[in-house]
C-alpha cells in the first residue's frame, strides 16, 4: 500500500513527512538550548500546515465538494485542524514545549488515514449537499482539535510530578519556553477546553439547525447526536467542577482524558453501538 | 471563585478562605439525594405514568417548581447547594449517563423486539421502561432538577450585571431551548403526504408518531399538489478499479470478499498499484467500433466519437516484470487478475442520485403558490414545513413528503442563539470586563 501511496499520491506522504519532521525537530528543542532548533521546528509545523490545507483544498477540487465526508477525509481534515490550533496555541503562549504531542496527534491522524484510505472519491448524497455541512464540521473538528490538545495537556499535568524528566520539559528554556516564565499547564489545558467548549457548543447547535431543515427535526436522540451531548455534558461538567476547590489538579485532569476519550468514541466508535444501524451519521468502515 | 462550597454564593468569598468541610459533604451528600431521589422516584412513578411526550413536559415543569418552592421554604443550604457548581455538575455527568444508555438499548421498539433479543435482560428494559429512556419519568426528574438549578442559580446571582450577563443570557437560551423542545414535543404534529405526478391532491396529512401511523389524518388547510418528481443522476463516470480478494466477518460467519483497493481514472499515465506492480493504458476508446485501418484494410481498434458511449481499453499490466497486454470493455466487465487474489476492472460507477425534486402547487381558494421541495430546501406553508423524505425507484411519479406543524421551534432556534452569545459572553467578554474593575478601582 505504502508503494502506491508513495507513487500515486505525493502529496499526501509530503504532508505526513513535514508533520514527522517537524515532531522529531520539537522533541531536539526540548534538549537544545539553541533557539534554532526550536524555530525550525514550528517553521515545518507551518510548512505542514500549508501542505494539508492543499491537500484539502486539492481534494475539494477533484470531488467538487467539501472533502468531509468519509473517515479518511475527515481524518486529514482533523490533522490539519490540530495543526491550526497548535500553531495559535504556541503563538499566543509562547511556548514550544508541546509541539511534540501536536506533531505526533496530526501525524497519527494522517497514519490513520493511511489506514483507512478511500479506495475513491465518493459522491455526496443529497442530505449532505446542505450550505450548514461545512460550517457544522469545520466548527465540531476545530473544537477536537482544541480539546485534543488540551487531552495532552492533561496527560502531561498528570506525569510532571511523577516523572522529573517530564517536569523538566516545563522549566524555562531557550527553544521551547520563549516567555522565560514558568508554565501553568492547568489554565492551558482550562482555556483550550474553554475555546473547545464554545465551538462544540456551535457544532452541536448548527447541527441541529441542519437537520431540521433536512428532516424535519432538530433532535431524534440519533447515536451520534447523543454521542455529541454527552460529549458537550462532560466538558460542561468539567467546566462547572473546575470551579469547586480540588477540581484543577489530578482530578481535573483525569476529567479532560475522559473527555477526550469520549470524543474520540463520538468520532470514531459509532459502529461499534448496537444502535449504529439506525444511526445516519455512522462512517462506513 | 474555587471554594469549598460550590454555590455561587460560596464561590464568591475569599480564595485563601479556610476550608469547612462540613459544608462540601453537606453539599455532596444533598446532591446524591436529590439525584438518587429522582431517579428512583421516576423509576417508581413510571409503574402508574407511562412515558410520553407529555410525561416528560409536565413532570420536569411541576418537579422543577416543586424543587425550586422547597428551596425557598426548607431551611438550610437547599437552594444554594442546588445552585452550586458541584450539583449541577453531577447533574451533567448523569444526563450523560442516561445518554449514552439510550444509545446503548435500541428506542422505541415493541416490546416482543426487547424479549427476543436480550432474553432475560430485555423483560427488565420494558419493565423499567428503558425502551423510552427520554420520555420516561426518571429523566423528567432530572430535567426538572437541571431546570431548578439553574433558576436557583440564577436568583443567586440577581440582579443582572454587564460582568455577569454572560450567565444570564446563555442559560436564560439553555431555558428557552428546553421550553421550545417542551412545546414541540407536546404540540407538533407530523405527518406523511404520498403524491403522484398528475394524481390528486393532498389535502390532509397522515399523522405519525415514532416513525408509525397513529390512524389520524390532520388537515393542511389547503391543497397540495404534485406537478412533476424528478431524481436526477451524477454524470456516469468510468474507472480501472484495483480489486483485492480478502476474508470478511460478518453474521454469516468469515467468508472471501473481493473489495476495492484503490480506483484510477482512465488516462495514458503509469500508474504504480498496491503491492508495487503497476500499469499504463495503452489506449482509450471512449465510442469503440472496431474500424477498418484505411492502410492496411484490417480492423484495428478505434473510437467512433469522443463521447462515452461504450468506453474500451488496451491496458498493459507489468506485474511481477512481465508485461501483459488485456483489452477491456466497459459495457462487460472482466478482470485482468494480477494474481488469483488480486485484479484490475475497467467498470462504470452507478449513477447515484443527485437530489430528489418534488415540483408541488399549493392551492388555497383561488391562490396558487408554486414551489420546488428537495432535501435541504424545505416549503413553509401556512404554518406547515414539507420536506421531501421518499421516492419510489420503480414509480417515478411518486413523492413522499413529511409535513410538520412544530409551534416549538423557533423558540428553540432562539435559545440556541442565545446559547452561544451567552458562552461567548462568558468566556471571553467576562474576564476582560472583570479584570478592568480592579484596575479602574487602583486608578
Amino acid at each position: 500500500m505504502l508503494q502506491y501511496v508513495i507513487a500515486e499520491h505525493p502529496f499526501f506522504v509530503a504532508t505526513t513527512a513535514v508533520y514527522a519532521a517537524s515532531a522529531a525537530f520539537y522533541a531536539a528543542a526540548w534538549r537544545s538550548t539553541r533557539a534554532f532548533v526550536g524555530q525550525a521546528a514550528t517553521g515545518l509545523m507551518a510548512i505542514a500546515l500549508v501542505l494539508n490545507t492543499g491537500l484539502i483544498a486539492q481534494r475539494w477540487v477533484d470531488a467538487g465538494r467539501a472533502p468531509f465526508k468519509s473517515l479518511f477525509e475527515s481524518l486529514v481534515f482533523f490533522a490539519l485542524c490540530v495543526a491550526l490550533v497548535y500553531v495559535f496555541f504556541e503563538f499566543i503562549y509562547r511556548t514550544r514545549v508541546f509541539g511534540v504531542p501536536a506533531a505526533l496527534l496530526a501525524l497519527g491522524c494522517m497514519g490513520y488515514a493511511l489506514a483507512k484510505w478511500d479506495a475513491e472519491i465518493v459522491k455526496l448524497p443529497p442530505a449532505l449537499q446542505s450550505p450548514w455541512f461545512v460550517p457544522h464540521v469545520m466548527v465540531y473538528f476545530v473544537g477536537y482539535a482544541a480539546v485534543a490538545i488540551a487531552f495532552t495537556l492533561a496527560i502531561i499535568q498528570l506525569l510532571a510530578p511523577r516523572v522529573p524528566v517530564v517536569q523538566k520539559l516545563l522549566s524555562a528554556r531557550a527553544g521551547t519556553i520563549m516567555s522565560g516564565k514558568p508554565l501553568d499547564v492547568e489554565t492551558m489545558s482550562y482555556e483550550l477546553v474553554r475555546f473547545g467548549f464554545a465551538l462544540l457548543t456551535i457544532g452541536l447547535l448548527v447541527g441541529s439547525v441542519w437537520a431540521k431543515s433536512a428532516w424535519g427535526d432538530f433532535w431524534v436522540w440519533d447515536p451520534k447526536e447523543n454521542w455529541s451531548l454527552v460529549t458537550w455534558l462532560v466538558y460542561g461538567g468539567y467546566l462547572h467542577l473546575r470551579r469547586v476547590r480540588g477540581w484543577r489538579g489530578d482530578k481535573g485532569a483525569w476529567l479532560l482524558i475522559a473527555g477526550f476519550a469520549v470524543v474520540m468514541f463520538t468520532y470514531l466508535g459509532m459502529h461499534l453501538l448496537p444502535t449504529a444501524e439506525e444511526s445516519a451519521h455512522v462512517y462506513t468502515q | 471563585m474555587n471554594s469549598t462550597a460550590s454555590s455561587p454564593a460560596g464561590a464568591t468569598a475569599a480564595p485563601g478562605a479556610p476550608a469547612s468541610p462540613s459544608v462540601a459533604e453537606r453539599e455532596v451528600t444533598l446532591t446524591t439525594y436529590l439525584v438518587v431521589g429522582a431517579l428512583l422516584a421516576g423509576l417508581v412513578l413510571q409503574v402508574w405514568i407511562p412515558p410520553g411526550a407529555w410525561t416528560l413536559v409536565v413532570a420536569a415543569f411541576l418537579a422543577s417548581l416543586v424543587v425550586v418552592g422547597v428551596g425557598y421554604i426548607v431551611p438550610g443550604r437547599l437552594r444554594q447547594s442546588i445552585a452550586g457548581f458541584r450539583f449541577i455538575a453531577t447533574l451533567l455527568f448523569v444526563l450523560a449517563v442516561e445518554a449514552i444508555l439510550g444509545t446503548l438499548i435500541l428506542q422505541l421498539k415493541p416490546a416482543q423486539f426487547y424479549l427476543a433479543r436480550y432474553g432475560a435482560i430485555g423483560k427488565l428494559i420494558v419493565a423499567l421502561r428503558l425502551d423510552d429512556i427520554f420520555h420516561g419519568l426518571p429523566f423528567a426528574l432530572l430535567m426538572a432538577l437541571f431546570g431548578a438549578s439553574v433558576i436557583a442559580s440564577a436568583t443567586m446571582r440577581w440582579p443582572v450585571k454587564v460582568r455577569n450577563a454572560g450567565f444570564f443570557i446563555c442559560h436564560v437560551g439553555l431555558m428557552t431551548s428546553l421550553a421550545g423542545a417542551g412545546a414541540s414535543a407536546t404540540l407538533a404534529i407530523r405527518g406523511r403526504i404520498d403524491l403522484f405526478a398528475g394524481g390528486e391532491t393532498a389535502t390532509h396529512v397522515r399523522v405519525m408518531k415514532a416513525n408509525q401511523p397513529t390512524g389520524e389524518a390532520a388537515a393542511l388547510g389547503f391543497d397540495l399538489r404534485l406537478d412533476r418528481f424528478e431524481a436526477p443522476s451524477y454524470e456516469s463516470e468510468y474507472r480501472i478499479g484495483y480489486y483485492e480478494q480478502g476474508e470478511v466477518r460478518d453474521e454469516h460467519g468469515v467468508h472471501m470478499q473481493w473489495r476495492l483497493k484503490a480506483s484510477f481514472e482512465p488516462d495514458l499515465e503509469k500508474h504504480r498499484l498496491p503491492g508495487g506492480d503497476s500499469f499504463q493504458l495503452k489506449g482509450v476508446y471512449p465510442d469503440f467500433r472496431p474500424v477498418p485501418d484505411p492502410k492496411t484494410q484490417q480492423v484495428v481498434y478505434g473510437t467512433a466519437s469522443q463521447e462515452w458511449r461504450n468506453p474500451a481499453i488496451v491496458l498493459q499490466l507489468n506485474a511481477g516484470g512481465l508485461p501483459k497486454e488485456s483489452f477491456m470493455m466497459a459495457a462487460r466487465p472482466q478482470p485482468a487478475f494480477i494474481s488469483p487474489t488480486r485484479a484490475l476492472v475497467f467498470e462504470k460507477r452507478g449513477e447515484e442520485k443527485r437530489a430528489y425534486i418534488s415540483h408541488v402547487t399549493a392551492l388555497r381558494g383561488g391562490e396558487q403558490v408554486k414551489q420546488v421541495i428537495s432535501v435541504n430546501e424545505p416549503m413553509v406553508h401556512n404554518g406547515w414545513t414539507l420536506y421531501q423524505v421518499n421516492y419510489n425507484p420503480e414509480d417515478p411519479t411518486y413523492s413522499g413528503l413529511d409535513a410538520v406543524y412544530d409551534p416549538g421551534v423557533a423558540w428553540v432556534f432562539l435559545g440556541f442563539g442565545l446559547i452561544c452569545l451567552g458562552v461567548f459572553y462568558m468566556f471571553y467578554l467576562e474576564p476582560r470586563l472583570k479584570g478592568r474593575a480592579p484596575a479602574a478601582a487602583k486608578a
